[in-house]
């Protein structure tokens, strides 16, 4: 597939911090979620792939093209940082009319443009009001709509979704993965999982700097096989569960949570403990209420992964 | 988009921002306090013609200094800074740079959008307090000929303190107390020293162009060993151009944190 964005060893540090550090990639089309905890480097990363900020080692390029200060590119590069940040004393309509016009199209294009993004993200009612009378989220969705007005080839968003009403949220991810389907490439970061697994299963883990994994859930989910996992059961007579669990190899720890009756086992061998379990429930006819592993989703993934 | 087109979309947007801003309220009223004053003297001049000065004598010695000597300076120097830092301030130089526009666009649009609002401001100034002093003999040849003398030089000025503090908020990061530093310290003092040392400020060759001829305005003028005229203006423009030379070369290839990044 074709390379979209390209980077070769880049490497970012401020003084003697640490941005990120030795990372190569290849995306192409698609949704990429950028994933890992605040701190980790995501917002570094995306602020060196889009300009803003110069690698230290190492080169990117966007469409085959190099990146800092070259406006060339930034046609096809629509970028949502993380900063609540604006004009706050023009209008929503005037802002993103601005940022259109500042892609080159005549006034009446910008404001067709701009009518369409702002409706896109439903603020249609209150272009005609200031920023500064915006709530959070109305300003989150008029960053994104600032992001798309020029319809970009390459969509970049960092932290999207942060203080947006949960309804929006549905429509915003939907807005992200109808790009998708335009074969257009979208880069979001976030360090909340669900929000990216709402999006993609293709995911790069980044943490203190570094590509930690990459490539889809399933893969990544398969990376982590040799680390233990947690599970967890809610049962009535979950202390004698424990009993007949704890003398087994595979294992490793066994907690309690008295008030909710629930064990948390944690072993290394997934496949060995579920046929024990089943084995157990049905011959000692133990009342099961729920059975959870914090290991089916990306926080599993994630926390496993970067040793927590 | 191309230099030009990028330094109108600049240009057009960031006036519309300042004259709408409150910054430029507070300094319009500021530039009007002059007025005020020169009109208190020009009613006392009117109803008693003996008093000891005239309003006309206090635009030429005191007004023309404040607006000259220090409006000038504070307003270029806060407009000029403004052109970058507000914008890292504020976070939105994000949105600027990763527009497909030349960075040379952005900052020499704002400045243009600066320089013209900081004009329109001291030049109200200037205009409301000539027509208080002159109200009597506003038909008088000299009188406009100083008046227009004046709005150019004070342009002039403009041009060349914003252009020289646009330079210092793209390389430095606490330019305004460079600027204050450069003002109220380096052209306070080096613009007095006798001999060629004073060529070494702005301020030299702002006086040089005045209209400082008359016995009113020697005040403003000591200590002074003028320029030439056209070498005065020569200079004037060419520390405008360089210093948005550079200020242009500074801001394509540096890059700005705006926060603590993640």
């Amino acid at each position: 597939m074709k390379s979209v964005v390209k980077t070769e060893n880049l490497s970012k540090w401020y003084g003697r911090i640490l941005g990120i550090s030795d990372i190569s990639l290849d995306i192409s089309s698609g949704i990429k979620g950028l994933l890992g905890p605040n701190g980790a480097g995501k917002s570094t990363f995306l602020k060196v792939i889009s300009g803003q900020l110069k690698s230290n080692i190492g080169s990117v390029q966007i469409l085959g093209q190099k990146v800092f200060a070259n406006h060339n590119v930034y046609k096809k590069v629509g970028f949502c940082p993380e900063y609540d940040s604006f004009y706050r004393d023009n209008t929503g309509g005037e802002q993103i009319e601005f940022f259109a016009r500042l892609h080159g199209f005549s006034k009446s294009e910008a404001q067709k443009k701009a009518e369409i993004a702002i409706d896109k993200v439903g603020l249609l009612d209150a272009r005609d009001k200031l920023i500064r009378e915006y709530s959070l989220g109305m300003r989150q969705r008029l960053k994104i709509a600032g992001a798309i007005v020029h319809d970009p080839e390459v969509l970049m968003l960092d932290e999207p979704l942060r203080g947006i009403d949960p309804l929006w949220r549905v429509k915003i991810i939907q807005i992200i993965k109808d790009y998708k389907e335009l074969g257009r490439t979208v880069i979001v970061a976030s360090h909340i999982l669900p929000e990216i697994e709402a999006m993609t299963s293709d995911i790069i883990l980044i943490h203190q700097g570094k590509v930690f994994a990459q490539g889809d859930i399933h893969y990544i989910r398969d990376l982590i096989d040799s680390h233990p996992h947690m599970i967890s059961i809610t049962c009535k007579d979950y202390r004698s569960l424990a009993a007949k669990l704890i003398d087994r190899d595979f294992i490793l720890d066994v907690q309690f949570q008295k008030d909710i009756e629930r064990l948390t086992i944690k072993t290394d061998n997934r496949d060995q403990f579920f046929a024990l379990l089943n084995r157990l429930i049905v011959e000692h006819r133990f009342e099961v209420k729920e059975i959870i592993s914090p290991d089916d989703n990306l926080q599993g993934v994630f926390d496993y992964l970067i040793g927590r | 988009m191309g230099l030009i087109a990028s330094i109108k979309e600049i240009f057009s947007f960031f006036f519309k921002q300042g004259i709408k801003s409150k910054k430029a309220k507070v300094f319009f009223v500021l530039s009007m306090i002059p007025v005020v004053i020169l009109l208190i003297a020009k009613i006392i001049e009117l109803t008693n013609p003996d008093s000891f000065i005239s309003a006309s004598q206090i635009f030429n010695r005191v007004m023309v200094v404040i607006y000259i000597q220090l409006m000038i300076p504070i307003l270029a120097l806060f407009f000029g800074s403004m052109i970058i830092n507000e914008e890292v301030e504020n976070k939105t130089l994000i949105y600027l740079t990763t527009a497909p526009i030349p960075r040379p666009g952005i900052l020499i649009g704002k400045f243009l959008a600066y320089v013209l609002l900081s004009a329109i401001i001291i030049n109200l100034g200037l205009l409301f307090a000539f027509l208080v002093v002159n109200m009597d003999n506003l038909m008088e040849f000299a009188y406009i000929k100083s008046f227009f003398n004046f709005l150019g030089s004070g342009l002039l000025a403009l041009l060349a303190y914003s252009g020289f503090f646009a330079l210092a908020s793209a390389v430095i990061k606490r330019s305004m107390i460079f600027g204050l530093l450069f003002i109220f310290g380096w052209e306070s003092v080096v613009q007095y020293l006798p001999g060629t040392t004073q060529k070494f400020t702005i301020m030299h060759y702002v006086k040089s162009i005045l209209p400082a001829t008359s016995e009113n305005v020697k005040f403003l003028v000591f200590r002074l060993q003028p320029s030439g005229n056209v070498e005065s203006i020569v200079i004037l423009l060419l520390i405008t151009i360089v210093a948005m030379g550079v200020a242009s070369y500074a801001f394509l290839n540096k890059e700005y944190i705006l926060t603590d990044t993640d």
